[in-house]
């Protein structure tokens, strides 16, 4: 089922290029958009495995030749076994059980960016997301789940190239890397996260 | 015009989003047993010097019924129900308690323990509605352990009752029946996740799965 970690991303891309005149040398003038496919890595000691669940979607306009400003919604689950333990509840109880953990983190808002290269086929540039981000932390054992979300500041640095194969034509592809940290903070049985951070990698198409 | 196709773009990519969460797979959590123990924080276990415990473990789900109709609870006793018993009496026992054994002492023993086993219904017990038990039929009545008015939890309860789960309580005889006293039930303990195959209990799970719970409550000791 592995194959399905592509799927949202690919039908995000299809939709937007369906939306855009394929002759036109940009959807929109002076305006570039992202949808990627995005493996996160977290460390928040709640559920710490890499995965490719996840997508990117961002859009932004072009100031100048160098300076974009812009808009970004993603999402990422993660998860994360642990073998049977014991825990020592708030309440004083206790529970014995395997589980699987989830943190499921949806963040969005504004972008920033600094282009160099516009012209050429290969443009990297240096970018900065800043927002709110909803989480949510689940706990899976036996046929239960809890779960409990809330909301944080979001803020992410990321670096990246956009590849357009046809310097005429701004539809090409996408690749970044990105560190992110959010507020979002929790308690869920026994465990407690104060803050979520990842760092990760999107890959997907640029126009 | 393509502003409009912008904003559908994106429109529908967050009507996507809306859906993305993605939920792990859990069946291979299904057949690992669950132990989940609650207790009175204001009883005094160390206290109990003897306790009962009938040689039978009710079975939730099942009943017969009499030449009159009636309902009848259901009981199990056979060989491996014996073995689950003599798992909590093993644990007890090493705990210091004493068993005792005469039929009249289930209403002199300082505490009783009852063991049930949900065979076939599912019952969700909640924190506003931990007594379901009063609406089936024969359960564990306070009236088997004396004259009591009726029971209750001095704790919060949360967990659905599943089909296969096996529930061990024990009850507080010592507080007294005058007034109109309710009998409360000091300690429980619920173990899930223990069938197997066609849906068949496994007893060395179950047995397992008792004395991780006397493991995981510390102050069960004189």
């Amino acid at each position: 089922m592995k194959h399905t970690n592509f799927l949202l991303p690919a039908l995000f891309a299809a939709i937007a290029l369906c939306c855009s005149r394929p002759a036109a040398a940009q959807a929109l003038p002076n305006a570039y958009f992202n949808v990627d496919w995005q493996i996160g890595i977290p460390s928040n000691g709640f559920a710490d495995d890499a995965s490719g669940w996840g997508a990117n979607l961002e859009g932004g306009y072009f100031l100048t030749d160098a300076v974009t400003i812009g808009a970004f919604l993603n999402y990422q689950t993660n998860f994360e076994r642990f073998g049977r333990q014991t825990l020592t509840l708030p309440s004083g109880n206790a529970l014995t059980a395997s589980q699987k953990h989830a943190v499921f983190q949806l963040p969005f808002g504004v972008s920033a960016r600094y282009n160099w290269l516009k012209q050429s086929i290969f443009q990297p540039y240096a970018g900065l997301k800043l927002g709110a981000s909803w989480a949510q932390f689940s706990s899976y054992y036996s046929v239960y789940k809890q779960s409990t979300d809330n909301w944080g500041f979001y803020l992410s640095p990321e670096v990246g190239v956009s590849i357009f194969p046809r310097r005429d034509l701004r539809y090409g592809f996408h690749a970044a890397f990105y560190y992110s940290y959010a507020t979002n903070s929790g308690d869920l049985l026994s465990y407690s996260v104060d803050h979520l951070s990842n760092f990760g990698f999107r890959f997907g198409v640029s126009f | 015009m393509k502003i409009k196709q912008i904003l559908c773009t994106v429109a529908l990519a967050s009507l996507c989003c809306y859906g993305c969460q993605k939920d792990p797979s859990t069946s291979s959590l299904r057949n690992e047993y669950l132990v989940y123990t609650a207790h009175d924080a204001e009883a005094r276990f160390a206290q109990i010097d003897t306790y009962y415990i009938p040689d039978k473990i009710l079975l939730i789900g099942s009943h017969t019924v009499d030449a009159e109709g009636n309902k009848v609870p259901k009981y199990w006793s056979d060989a491996d129900a014996q073995e689950l018993i003599g798992t909590v009496v093993a644990e007890m026992d090493a705990r210091g308690y004493t068993r005792l054994t005469d039929e009249e002492a289930r209403e002199t023993a300082d505490a009783g323990l009852q063991l049930s086993y949900v065979e076939q219904a599912t019952y969700f017990v909640g924190y506003n509605n931990p007594y379901w038990w009063s609406y089936y039929p024969y359960y564990w009545a306070p009236g088997y352990w004396g004259p009591w008015t009726g029971w209750y939890y001095p704790y919060a309860v949360y967990y659905g009752y599943t089909t296969g789960s096996l529930l061990v309580e024990m009850v507080d005889l010592n507080g007294g029946t005058e007034n109109g006293r309710k009998l409360p039930v000091i300690w429980n303990c619920y173990i899930t996740g223990l069938l197997r195959g066609s849906n068949t209990l496994d007893i060395d799970e179950a047995a397992d799965g008792l004395r991780q719970a006397f493991a995981q409550s510390p102050y069960l000791k004189k």
